[in-house]
């Protein structure tokens, strides 16, 4: 047994404990208004002392910059943000940290690699607690506090970008009289929002091949991400949750080649033939440029291309998108249709920082509700909204005319959110997913083939991380998320 | 030492113990010493950064360390070994290597060699001709991968451009989309690598030639392709075959153009030996396989190396 797998077992109970409390508030007052505290009034000087940060991004960097004086004013701290590419992040960190150093005094990851990282991380409410600061953590939303920044119990890492999906669609061509009429004489029914998979595929074919924008070009129907590894693998994940699937069974066994994961990639891979070229190396930027441009008609990504879209410097249809939860699937005669909690990023103080105090105030001010939302607001950051007071923030309901709409939508999403794996190799995992998917979509193994290989090699993983260890923290992820509403939907 | 030197020794004025030392028939420690210590510094420094590194990674190679989960040196013997063999992807890889590498090297050859027999004649602008081709060798190979990767963009990319001009319609071809055209292009990036360096070489090996040869050829009514088979390409061999050894044992390693251009998509389609074998034990921190899986592909190198040498030695050979 490796040497936190011990730990973790021992505040296993406490963490579940914490966990359903969490959640149990959560799921009840998510959206209760609440007044937030007041600061702590002492103010420390730390003399200009500098803390390091390592950003995943340049647009996370940017993010850092925007308060650098703030932080220089009221802390006496220079904040010296370095990015990190993010697909490195996890190595370039966990080699930090299995040397025990760490060059940086903040750094930012993603939440499923918390159960990798929190061994090398400071527990941040003692340490809050103790320097007299107010972390404001009941206005983080619940599924990123208690799921997100939250491990065996114990929270070591502050969420930054609340990352989620959502749908996008063009309203020009869903406003259409002409192309409604035209939808409905072909598919029998009408063209609005996709409510299922199925219907989106069905919008994608319709939107496919022709200029339905008027600008003389050829468009496309949707785009998605489809390139191999973890981002290809949100893709694949807002369609296996919507498609009733979880992980894995009880007894730790693989979910992603049951019926329903099966079912999330063919739809995947039948829409692809509707994406615009290149679509196979497309994460992040690349279905967002393809949105923006006009390119499609639909698209699924992460809640910061809303901004994009009505930037008038980097848009093409300002004033032109709808959003919508992710479609859902009918099971049993029902919609059944859950948000993705698509990764986001979290800041977290290594236990080998030598400015850990210093890092903390920083830590605080980038992440105190009036800063969050003005960073969330700014189109050059890509951060999204991790704060109830944010979400309902007369700044972000004016942001743009159809903001408010955006903002019901992040609501909807974030209150059944489907999280990522959170044990121990999940980056691994995922990855091995992304890969299947990625093989899928080019036609170099079948899809249920493809499943079954990356299934046999999470099992491999799972032997290699310790079977017995693996399925107690999978449980308590588990139930966590049944807590919230999540369950195995079985397919036929 | 025989007693003419022994008597030499004794009628110089030596110290007693280089005396004794020459007497004895041994050089004074201080002489036997100094080569080492002249070379001493280049010992060190390739005992650190090459001979411990490979020694230490041979051992972690008989383990089950994992780095990120601090699973310490249990020794597992042979087991990683004998995992990568049943390892799908690590087989598949292998192919996949081979796959793009075995064309890549073959039209890189022809193409270099063709460039050579063109330029292996007096035109004015020669040297200029001859550097700007080989321009390829000095650029960065991620910095050529990087530009690759963008012009075979479908919809921006310059090639499909180009192409659609040609054709006289839109063309919007996803070079690194489908499995063939994406290890067509990682080879394609090979050959624009490798084409220059076999132009200099198979160049410099035609330049050796002497013209004396030739001119005995043609005095005995040798044709202008039997002057090419029975002068020119014999006296090639040498060159090409080492060239050719070079090219093979650095592109077997292959990773770069294919960590930027396609990151081992579609698919896994273009997942060369080097990639799999960083994202084992550099990505996911499983160091005593992924240092297994690194042992194999240095066992194909050096397989090739001991070629090499044994070729170079059979040449010097047939010289002498």
């Amino acid at each position: 047994m490796s040497q936190y797998h011990w730990q973790d077992l021992v505040d296993r109970r406490e963490f579940l404990k914490t966990v359903a409390g969490a959640t149990a508030l959560g799921v009840a007052g998510d959206w209760q208004a609440t007044a937030l505290p007041a600061r702590a009034a002492a103010r420390k000087n730390f003399g200009g002392k500098t803390v390091r940060v390592a950003a995943s991004a340049e647009y996370y960097a940017v993010a850092f910059r925007m308060f650098r004086e703030q932080a220089e004013q009221e802390y006496g701290i220079k904040v010296a943000p370095e990015v990190i590419p993010s697909h490195e992040a996890y190595q370039r960190v966990m080699l930090e940290f299995s040397s025990r150093a760490s060059s940086y005094d903040i750094v930012m990851f993603s939440p499923q690699w918390l159960a990798d990282f929190a061994r090398h991380l400071e527990p941040l409410k003692p340490m809050a607690d103790t320097a007299g600061l107010n972390l404001s953590l009941e206005d983080v939303l619940p599924a990123f506090r208690d799921m997100y920044s939250t491990w065996a119990g114990t929270l070591y890492a502050m969420p930054f970008d609340g990352d989620m999906h959502i749908l996008y669609y063009n309203t020009a061509a869903f406003g259409s009289a002409e192309y409604q009429r035209r939808f409905r004489d072909k598919y029998g029914y009408p063209l609005a929002p996709p409510q299922t998979w199925e219907q989106y595929r069905d919008m994608a074919e319709f939107f496919n091949g022709w200029d339905w924008f008027g600008d003389g070009q050829k468009h496309y129907g949707a785009s998605d991400g489809y390139r191999p590894g973890r981002t290809g693998f949100w893709w694949f994940m807002g369609r296996f949750a919507n498609y009733g699937g979880v992980y894995f069974d009880e007894e730790m066994r693989p979910l992603i080649n049951s019926p329903n994961g099966v079912k999330a990639l063919q739809n995947m891979v039948e829409i692809f033939q509707f994406a615009p070229p290149g679509s196979t190396n497309f994460g992040y930027t690349e279905v967002e440029t393809a949105l923006v441009k006009g390119d499609v008609a639909l698209s699924t990504n992460w809640t910061s291309v809303a901004r994009v879209a009505e930037d008038p410097n980097r848009s093409k249809v300002v004033g032109k998108i709808g959003y919508a939860m992710l479609p859902g699937t009918m099971i049993g005669g029902k919609l059944h249709r859950v948000g993705s909690l698509a990764s986001g990023w979290s800041l977290g103080i290594p236990k080998y920082s030598a400015n850990k105090e210093a890092a903390l105030h920083a830590l605080e001010l980038y992440t105190r509700p009036d800063v969050s939302v003005k960073i969330s607001l700014n189109p050059a950051t890509g951060v999204d909204y991790t704060r109830r007071s944010s979400v309902e923030s007369s700044e972000a309901r004016a942001a743009w005319p159809s903001a408010p709409k955006f903002l019901e939508v992040i609501k909807a999403s974030v209150d059944v959110g489907f999280p990522a794996p959170l044990i121990p190799g999940a980056e691994e995992y995922m990855k091995l997913c992304g890969d299947a998917m990625a093989a899928a979509v080019a036609k170099t193994k079948g899809v249920k083939q493809a499943l079954d290989d990356a299934a046999r090699e999470w099992d491999r993983i799972t032997d290699r991380l310790g079977r017995d260890t693996q399925k107690q923290l999978w449980k308590a992820q588990y139930d966590a998320m049944k807590k919230r509403g999540i369950v195995y939907k079985p397919l036929a | 030492m025989d007693t003419t030197t022994k008597a030499g020794a004794k009628a110089l004025s030596l110290a007693p113990a280089t005396r004794a030392a020459l007497v004895n028939g041994r050089r004074p420690t201080s002489r036997r010493l100094a080569p080492w210590l002249l070379v001493a510094p280049t010992l060190l420094v390739m005992l650190a950064t090459s001979v411990f590194p490979l020694a230490y990674s041979l051992v972690v190679s008989f383990t089950r360390y994992e780095l990120a989960r601090e699973t310490g040196w249990e020794f597992a013997g042979l087991v990683n070994y004998r995992d990568a063999l049943r390892d799908q992807r690590f087989l598949a890889s292998a192919v996949q290597t081979a796959q793009i590498i075995g064309p890549a090297l073959v039209t890189a050859f022809v193409l270099g060699f063709a460039l050579a027999l063109l330029l292996n004649r007096p035109f004015g602008g020669r040297g200029l001709f001859v550097s700007l081709l080989a321009v390829p060798i000095m650029v960065a190979p991620t910095a050529g991968a990087m530009s690759f990767a963008l012009m075979l963009t479908p919809k921006y990319g310059a090639v499909n451009d180009l192409l659609s001009i040609l054709v006289g319609q839109q063309l919007l071809i996803d070079w690194l989309g489908s499995p063939t055209l994406a290890k067509l292009s990682v080879a394609v990036v090979q050959v624009w690598r490798w084409a220059p360096f076999y132009m200099l070489v198979l160049l410099a090996g035609l330049q050796a030639i002497p013209d004396e040869l030739y001119e005995a050829g043609r005095i005995d009514g040798a044709s202008p392709l039997q002057l090419f088979g029975f002068i020119t390409l014999p006296l090639l061999r040498w060159p090409a075959l080492v060239g050719l050894l070079i090219g093979f044992i650095d592109l077997i390693k292959i990773f770069d153009t294919v960590y930027i251009m396609t990151t081992g998509g579609p698919g896994g389609s273009t997942e060369t030996l080097t990639f799999y074998t960083y994202y084992t034990g550099v990505r996911f921190f499983h160091v005593g396989y992924g240092a297994a899986l690194s042992f194999y592909v240095l066992a194909t190198v050096l397989l090739l190396c001991v070629l090499l040498v044994r070729v170079s030695g059979q040449r010097e050979e047939g010289v002498a």
